[in-house]
C-alpha cells in the first residue's frame, strides 16, 4: 500500500515558502481549489506543528475514510478522506490525547501524541469493527444487516442455550431448542453471506461486524426465563421484519430481498407461536401482540433496536428509516 | 374495525395517490367489472404473479391481489366456524376458536381495506354456504373425522402462509405490504399450533412427502417457485455454503416458500362451491 499522501499536495511547495518566508510554525489551512502541481513531495511532519495520520481497518488493512478525528482538550478535529488521511494544522504545543471515531467500529484512541514548536507529530489508527453499530436505511443494505443483527441476537442466545439447558428440560423441548439454534444460526450465516455477495462491507459500512450479546439478565438455568427470554426475540423479530418489509427498496434487488424476509419472518412466527405454547398452553403469541383486527405487529426499527439494546454491547442506532 | 387503522393506511395511501390516479385510466375499470361475473379462476388469470413489471398496474394489481387474500380468510373463516364447533374437539377448543376469531378479523380487515380503495367498494363477499369442505366424501366436522379436520386445517394455514408470500412482491410499491405482511405472520403462527396439535415440528421439513393426499400440493412447487424442499436461497445452495454447519433438513425448515396465486387456486379452488356476490359481511 503506497505512502498517505497529504490531501492538499498540489499546495504544498506554496505553503512551505509562506512557512519559511513568514517563520512561523503553522501553516493556513488551505481551502479547496488547487493550484495545478508537478509531483508532490512526500509529507514530513517537521515542516509543520500539525497532526496527521491514516487510519485503517484492522481486519484486512483496508483505509477508511470518514472518520471522525478529535484532540482532547481542543476543538480542531478533521475527518478522514479516501485513502484515510487526515491533517489537522497549527496545534498549539502539548502532549495530546487523539480520538479516532466512525460509525461500525470500535473507538481508537492515543494518548502522549506530542506537538513540539516547529515539529508535527504522525497519529495512526488502527481500527477494529465493532463498537458503535449505524444502520443506514436509504438504501438495501440498512434492512438487511438490521435483519442480520437481529439474527446475529437470536444465533447466540439459542447457541448459549443448547449449550447450557435448563433445569427440567425435556427432550421436545431440546429437540426444539436445537431446532431453533439451527434455524437462527442458518439465518445469521445466510444474512452475512447474501451482505457480503452484494457487495456489503466493513470499510464501507455496508456490512456490520459480528455484535457482543448481553445476556446477564437472563437465568439460563430457568425454564421461564429462558422462554421469556426466548419469545421476546421471536416476537421483537416478527414485528421487526413485518415493519422493515417496506424499506427494501422498488428494484430487482429489493423484490428478491423482500423475498428471502419474508421467507424467514413466517418461520420466526412459527418459532413464536410454539414458544409461546410452551409457556402458556394454546397460546401462539405474547400477550397483546395480536392486536383486535388478527394482525401481528409491525414495529419501527428504532423500537426494535430500543427493545434489543439491553440485549446487546454494542450500541445500534438507524437512521434514514 | 379499529378506525386508526384505515387512517394510517390513508396516510400511506394519500403518498401514491397521484400515481395510482394516472394509472387507473390504464384499464382498471375493465379488470374491476370482469371481477364481477367471473368466477375465481377467471380472476386468478387476469392477476398477475410476482414479477416486477407489477408496479405499473398498482391500480388493479391491489384490488386483486387483496381481494385474492380476502377469498382465502373467508375458506378458513368458514372452516374455523363449523371446526371450532367439532363434536371431538376436547382441549383443542380454545386454540380453535383463537385461530376462527383471526380469521374473521382478517375478514373484516381485508375488506374493509379494499373498500376503501379508489373506486368503488368491489371486497368479495363470500357466505358460509358458498364453501364445501366434503373430501372423498367425507365430512370434517363430522365426529370421528377430527384427523382429517386437523389434515385441512393444517393445509390451510400452511397454504396460507406460502399464498400471502407469493403475493409480497405485488404488494410492494403499494401501502398494503405492511399489512400483508401481519397477515401473513399469524397465519404462521397458526399454522405452527396446528402442526404441533398434530404431533408435528411447527416448522416444514422437507417437501412432506408424508403429508396425506389431500394436502400433498401445499408442499409442492409452484409454477416458478420451488417446492418447501427447497435449500437454494439468493441463488445460493446452503447446505455447502454454509460450510456443512446444518443438515438439509434444518435448511429446509429454516426458509418458508412462497406459492403463486394459479397453484394457490388449484388448490384451495375445489373447497369453493359457491361464487361471491351481495350479501352480509359477517
Amino acid at each position: 500500500m503506497s505512502e498517505p499522501t497529504f490531501p492538499h499536495d498540489e499546495l504544498r511547495s506554496d505553503r512551505r515558502s509562506f512557512l519559511k518566508i513568514a517563520g512561523i510554525g503553522g501553516a493556513v489551512l488551505v481551502a479547496a481549489g488547487c493550484d495545478s502541481a508537478d509531483t508532490p513531495d512526500p509529507i514530513d511532519p517537521g515542516d509543520f506543528n500539525g497532526l496527521m495520520g491514516t487510519v485503517l481497518n484492522e481486519e484486512d488493512g483496508s483505509p477508511l475514510s470518514d472518520v471522525t478525528i478529535t484532540v482532547e482538550g481542543t476543538s480542531r478535529m478533521a475527518v478522514t478522506d479516501a485513502n484515510g488521511v487526515y491533517a489537522i494544522e497549527n496545534l498549539p504545543t502539548g502532549t495530546y490525547t487523539v480520538m479516532a471515531t466512525t460509525a461500525n467500529f470500535v473507538e481508537g484512541e492515543q494518548e502522549n501524541v506530542e506537538i513540539t514548536a516547529g515539529s508535527g507529530a504522525t497519529a495512526n489508527f488502527s481500527l477494529t469493527p465493532g463498537g458503535n453499530i449505524v444502520l443506514d436505511f436509504s438504501d438495501d443494505f440498512g434492512p438487511l444487516n438490521y435483519a442480520y443483527a437481529l439474527e446475529q441476537l437470536e444465533a447466540a442466545f439459542y447457541a448459549a442455550v443448547v449449550a447450557s439447558p435448563y433445569a427440567g428440560i425435556t427432550p421436545d423441548e431440546m429437540s426444539i431448542m436445537m431446532d431453533l439454534a439451527a434455524h437462527e444460526g442458518i439465518h445469521r450465516d445466510f444474512f452475512a453471506a447474501a451482505i457480503a455477495g452484494a457487495g456489503g462491507t466493513f470499510t464501507n459500512r455496508d456490512l456490520i461486524p459480528g455484535l457482543t450479546p448481553d445476556f446477564s439478565a437472563v437465568d439460563f438455568t430457568d425454564r421461564a426465563s429462558v422462554l421469556a427470554t426466548a419469545l421476546t426475540f421471536e416476537d421483537l423479530g416478527v414485528g421487526a421484519y413485518n415493519g422493515a418489509g417496506q424499506f427494501f427498496s422498488d428494484s430487482e434487488a429489493g423484490a428478491l430481498y423482500l423475498v428471502l424476509a419474508g421467507k424467514i419472518v413466517s418461520v420466526e412466527a412459527r418459532h413464536a407461536s410454539v414458544v409461546a405454547d410452551l409457556i402458556t398452553p394454546d397460546a401462539i403469541a405474547g400477550a397483546g401482540v395480536i392486536d383486535a383486527d388478527g394482525l401481528d405487529q409491525a414495529l419501527a426499527p428504532a423500537d426494535v433496536l430500543t427493545a434489543a439494546a439491553p440485549f446487546l454491547e454494542n450500541g445500534i442506532s438507524v437512521i434514514n428509516a | 374495525m379499529n378506525s386508526d387503522f384505515l387512517k394510517s393506511l390513508d396516510a400511506l395511501d394519500n403518498a401514491t395517490t397521484s400515481r395510482r390516479d394516472a394509472l387507473r385510466k390504464a384499464g382498471r375499470l375493465g379488470g374491476a367489472a370482469a371481477l364481477a361475473v367471473t368466477p375465481l379462476y377467471a380472476m386468478a388469470r387476469e392477476t398477475m404473479n410476482s414479477k416486477r413489471s407489477l408496479s405499473a398496474a398498482y391500480g388493479p394489481q391491489a384490488h386483486d391481489v387483496l381481494n385474492f387474500a380476502l377469498t382465502l380468510e373467508y375458506l378458513e373463516y368458514y372452516f374455523y366456524v363449523q371446526g371450532a364447533a367439532h363434536p371431538d374437539i376436547g382441549d383443542d377448543a380454545a386454540v380453535f376458536a383463537g385461530i376462527r376469531d383471526n380469521e374473521l378479523a382478517h375478514v373484516r380487515a381485508l375488506t374493509a381495506v379494499i373498500n376503501d380503495l379508489d373506486g368503488p367498494p368491489d371486497a368479495v363477499i363470500y357466505q358460509q354456504e358458498d364453501f364445501t369442505f366434503d373430501v372423498d366424501g367425507a365430512d370434517p366436522f363430522e365426529a370421528g373425522n377430527y384427523e382429517l379436520f386437523l389434515t385441512l386445517a393444517q393445509g390451510f394455514e400452511d397454504t396460507g402462509v406460502r399464498a400471502y408470500k407469493g403475493q409480497a412482491v405485488a404488494l410492494q410499491p403499494t401501502p398494503y405490504l405492511t399489512v400483508a405482511l401481519q397477515i401473513h405472520s399469524v397465519e404462521a403462527r397458526h399454522a405452527a399450533a396446528v402442526r404441533r396439535i398434530r404431533g408435528k415440528q411447527g416448522w416444514i421439513p422437507g417437501d412432506q412427502d408424508d403429508a396425506e393426499d389431500a394436502i400433498a400440493a401445499v408442499y409442492a412447487a409452484g409454477d416458478d417457485f420451488p417446492s418447501e424442499a427447497n435449500t437454494t436461497q439468493g441463488g445460493v445452495e446452503l447446505v455447502d455454503a454454509l460450510g456443512g454447519a446444518y443438515t438439509m433438513e434444518e435448511i429446509t425448515e429454516a426458509f418458508d416458500e412462497p406459492l403463486e396465486m394459479n397453484p394457490v387456486l388449484a388448490i384451495a379452488g375445489p373447497f369453493i362451491t359457491g361464487t361471491e356476490g351481495d350479501g352480509e359481511t359477517p
